[in-house]
């Protein structure tokens, strides 16, 4: 488990920093889905932001609300951070912020929650399964992984990424790179290909059966919309990862973020302060209230 | 001769056994003196909880809609069940008004009339009784005999423990109803003068204002006035709504002014004043004296009494020749 | 055991010497109702009284705070509690709901600073109860009609005076403030007046293995059952001394931004409501198998007390008269099956 940076005794935990905006990129075709760097206002924040793969932080549009969101940089980004937000139609924050232009100032709160497991990562292989927009913390840990301070402690790694449509990948410039390097196993898929799409047909639990990856000293992570997670889930057992090698990230409608205001609880445990992190052994442990 | 409550048990047994209805929705004895409960009845040999007293206070309409409303966990929903109600006037009046604005079939309710007379306030007689708790009370006659956990006694008229509500109710019966129940109450013309709203229209708009943002100053924002009441079923309330943002964050009086007045004119000519929003209120604000002014409202500006009339239109709902113009104003 | 004593007719001189050093809160009767509120010279408490319709909750959690203020560029200071408080005649049950709410307000890792400074500047004078109301019911959940848990003094009543005694380095100092007004007197016989005052708790639940049966019957039937009944209007999470789960909402007006921290309520239809549409508690029996399961089952799972101190408000003020005593029972005795498919 991290340590927890943020001082103890009487800080406001309720109270952002300051960041602006500093580059939007619209990541997919349906735009809907728009990555924000943020950029501190104060070298000091910048200083005390540590954070681990893995973890949240709440963002706010001042004056509209706050939404809790998977930091999509990775810890060695320095001097910024990564959100990549998706609009909801009936989302009032979200909506906000896809309406937000560079130079205006969003509240952070965070680093929230508890992170992947890097420490026990290490000198094991890691396979990364991804699906849909709910990649964002694992690029984060990709990023982590393939930095060159890094890679040397892990084995293999993996990945298996799939969306909708070619489209509606993300970071598709960053995939491309990562397909090019010969430490990371890239499959990149597709559910339904167009035209240009020469890579993988393919939903993503069928593509990882046929990678069949090793589950021999490996971790895997999974994060994907809950149809994915369903058959998913599944083949990682089948091939043979125990559930406790299994590891995931889950959401849930947040508040304070810090495991106060009672509200994203799934059974005893808080999501955001017990998770969003955990392993598949705790998920089924877990009550069905998802 | 057979009581109310051996009559509404027989009713709801035969109705259910029959298959006339898969639930019947009365009352049931409450865990404390005083109390009913409501109660839920789908097999016939569990008629015998219903129970009719001068308790059964709720107004049983609010849980309607729920009926009828489709179940967010199934895809495929079943189809809508044969509901029973033990109705009073205003559960009556209540389960009209649902009907003719959509919320509830009119051909999957049975209503079952009950005789009554006027509900008790058990909070009221506790007040009157003072710090020591009631623990037991009998009628008879008119007269209520409560004790007290020092063991003693104290009697009180019936009419001086009647819920405000009732002291003032005009319309006893369900007027609409397929089954009834002993004596039916009176159905029309009031039974007391109505003091306390009569002492509100009389003040001047800065008093009338001192009433109204006085009783409103106790009020914590839980909704229970809300929750309570058969009208209140929208999926979305205005209150809740964040594009627009009508009643704020909740912290000003001025948010408060908004959720309530909102909610009251929302009621003008729906309300049948069954008092349920007053039982509700856990900080006992005396909504009724405003909820009231929007009921007469309706009556004198538009000849309507809400949940008499299944053919009758809801009062807003309509335009009439005859309607008063009296806001249109000339140009200065 | 008491080791003092105050005549009941030098109380008035008592809150009065109190509300000119600290600002002083205790109950009275007001528009019908008994409730805690600010004591001044136009205002007299009462000790008359069983408990408050609502807890004095809203003196450490006000139902509506800002936590933060934002003019654009800087945020403004804190607004925190500054101000020496005294809370005088709160019932032990209130008092230990302070004690449960501190294990989630003021952790080692997290502290909620408006709470928890609001606990710091206030002392908490406890009236111990002699006559349980039929409602009550602290006796199932770990508490009692003289326990001292949250309290900093804990006094109770005879004929004619108070007996009392400072349960905390506060109360201690407290007692010391007002000595003059106090006689040594320790010949209050506090466990035969506690055994007393338990006996007359007539109906006394038995909640010693809700957890195990809670945790069983996640997944059941009855649920449906015991909910219909509910309204979800929370009034009952309102009035609830340990109940806490708060929103958080924006508030803007012209050159301000404020963040306020204000009551919510599991209960409450929208409470987990997604932005993609996906509500994780659809229907009310699962909002009401949260509430139930929170304060019996999770609390006890991560503090290892009941997240209830049985003060009865829920019963006595819930319009439909669902019973927390009743239905934790019912769902104890439910069979223990899945439901259906």
């Amino acid at each position: 488990m991290p340590q927890r940076k943020n001082e103890i005794a009487m800080r406001n935990p309720y109270r952002p920093i300051l960041t602006e905006i500093e580059k939007i990129t619209i990541e997919n075709e349906a735009r809907d889905l728009k990555t924000f760097r943020l950029a501190f206002c104060h070298a000091e924040s910048a200083d005390n932001f540590r954070y681990e793969c893995g973890q949240f932080a709440e963002l706010t549009i001042f004056g509209v609300g706050e939404c809790p969101i998977g930091i999509a940089s990775s810890p060695t980004d320095r001097g910024y951070l990564e959100f990549t937000v998706k609009r909801y139609p009936d989302g009032l924050v979200t909506n906000a912020l896809h309406n937000c232009c560079v130079g205006t100032r969003i509240g952070v709160r965070g680093p929230l929650g508890n992170c992947f497991p890097t420490d026990r990562m290490e000198g094991s292989n890691v396979v990364i399964v991804g699906g849909g927009f709910a990649f964002t913390t694992l690029r984060s840990t990709i990023r982590y992984i393939l930095h060159e301070k890094n890679r040397g402690r892990f084995e293999k790694v993996t990945l298996v990424y799939g969306a909708r449509s070619p489209g509606e990948l993300l970071y598709k410039q960053e995939l491309e790179r990562w397909q090019g390097r010969d430490d990371i196993e890239t499959h990149i898929t597709v559910d339904k290909g167009d035209e240009t799409w020469t890579g993988k047909e393919g939903f993503v639990p069928a593509v990882l059966k046929e990678v069949a990856p090793n589950p021999d000293n490996a971790i895997a992570l999974v994060c994907g919309p809950p149809i994915m997670l369903k058959f998913t889930l599944p083949v990682l057992t089948e091939l043979g990862f125990g559930s406790g090698e299994i590891i995931t990230s889950l959401e849930n409608r947040m508040k304070c973020g810090i495991g106060l205001c009672g509200r994203c609880n799934i059974g005893s445990k808080y999501v955001c302060k017990d998770g969003p992190v955990f392993t598949y052994e705790q998920v089924q442990a877990l009550p069905a209230e998802m | 001769m057979t009581s109310a409550q051996d009559q509404i048990r027989e009713t709801a047994a035969q109705l259910l056994s029959e298959g006339k209805a898969d639930l019947v929705i009365g009352f049931s004895q409450g865990t404390r003196t005083m109390r009913t409960t409501p109660c839920f009845v789908t097999e016939a040999d569990d008629a015998g909880q219903l129970v009719w007293n001068s308790y059964c206070s709720n107004n049983l309409a609010v849980y309607l809609p729920k009926c009828f409303a489709p179940d967010p966990r199934l895809r495929e929903q079943e189809p809508p069940p044969k509901v029973a109600i033990i109705a009073k006037g205003c559960d009556g009046r209540s389960a009209v008004g649902l009907i003719t604005e959509q919320q509830v079939p009119r051909e999957n309710l049975i209503i079952i009339a009950a005789p009554c007379e006027g509900m008790l306030d058990a909070d009221l007689a506790q007040q009157l009784v003072g710090q020591n708790q009631i623990v037991s009370a009998a009628e008879s006659n008119g007269t209520i005999t409560v004790k007290d956990d020092t063991g003693k006694e104290t009697k009180f008229d019936r009419k001086d423990l009647l819920a405000e509500a009732c002291r003032f109710c005009k319309h006893r019966a369900a007027p609409v109803h397929d089954i009834a129940i002993g004596e039916l109450g009176q159905t029309d013309g009031p039974l007391a003068p109505d003091e306390r709203f009569e002492e509100f229209v009389n003040k001047s708009t800065a008093e009338r204002w001192e009433q109204f943002s006085g009783e409103l100053s106790k009020c914590i924002l839980c909704n229970a006035c809300r929750s309570a009441c058969p009208n209140c079923y929208c999926k979305v309330c205005f209150a809740d709504q964040t594009r627009p943002d009508w009643t704020g964050s909740g912290r000003k009086f001025s948010d408060v002014i908004s959720f309530h007045l909102g909610r009251m004119f929302h009621q003008a000519g729906r309300c049948v004043d069954c008092g349920a929003c007053v039982r509700a209120c856990p900080v006992g604000i005396d909504l009724r004296t405003f909820t009231y002014r929007l009921v007469a409202d309706a009556q004198e500006l538009f000849g309507h009494v809400a949940g008499l009339d299944l053919e009758q239109s809801p009062a807003l709902r309509t335009f009439g020749a005859d309607d008063s113009d009296n806001f249109i104003t000339e140009p200065e | 055991m008491a080791d003092s004593k105050i005549a009941k007719d030098k109380i008035p001189e008592l809150l009065k010497a109190v509300s000119a050093d600290y600002e002083l809160y205790a109950p009275t009767a007001e528009d019908g109702t008994i409730a805690f509120r600010r004591i001044d010279s136009a205002r007299q408490a009462t000790l008359d009284y069983r408990n408050t319709a609502v807890s004095a909750k809203e003196l450490f959690l006000p139902r509506a705070e800002v936590v933060y203020e934002f003019d654009g560029e800087k945020f403004l200071d804190d607004a925190l509690l500054d101000q020496k408080r005294v809370v005088f005649g709160m019932r032990p049950c209130d008092c230990r709901a302070l004690a449960l709410l501190d294990l989630n307000f003021d952790t080692e890792q997290i502290k909620d600073p408006f709470y928890v400074t609001r606990r710091q500047n206030t002392v908490v004078v406890a009236l111990a109860c002699n006559e349980p109301v039929s409602s009550c019911f602290c006796t199932a959940v770990g508490s009692g009609p003289y326990s001292d848990q949250g309290a900093d003094v804990l006094m109770a009543e005879a004929a004619d005076y108070l007996s009392a005694r400072a349960i905390t380095d506060k109360g201690k100092d407290f007692m010391k403030q007002y000595g003059k007004l106090f006689s040594a007197d320790g010949s209050a016989d506090w466990k035969k007046l506690a055994k007393e005052a338990e006996d007359k708790i007539k109906r006394k639940p038995e909640f010693g293995n809700v957890k195990a049966s809670l945790d069983e019957r996640f997944e059941n039937d009855i649920w449906e059952d015991i909910s219909q009944k509910c309204l979800g209007c929370g009034a009952c999470s309102y009035i609830c001394p340990t109940c806490y789960c708060f929103d958080l909402v924006s508030e803007k007006t012209a050159g301000r931004i404020r963040k306020v921290k204000t009551w919510d309520c599991c209960m409450f239809g929208l409470f987990t409501l997604h932005a993609s549409g996906h509500n994780p508690r659809p229907v009310n029996s699962a909002r009401l198998r949260q509430k139930l399961m929170h304060k019996f089952n999770y609390y006890r799972e991560r503090y290892g007390v009941d997240g209830c101190v049985g003060c009865g408000r829920c019963v006595r003020k819930c319009p439909v008269n669902l019973d927390i005593r009743e239905v934790i029972e019912q769902v104890a005795a439910a069979p223990n099956a899945t439901t259906e498919e």
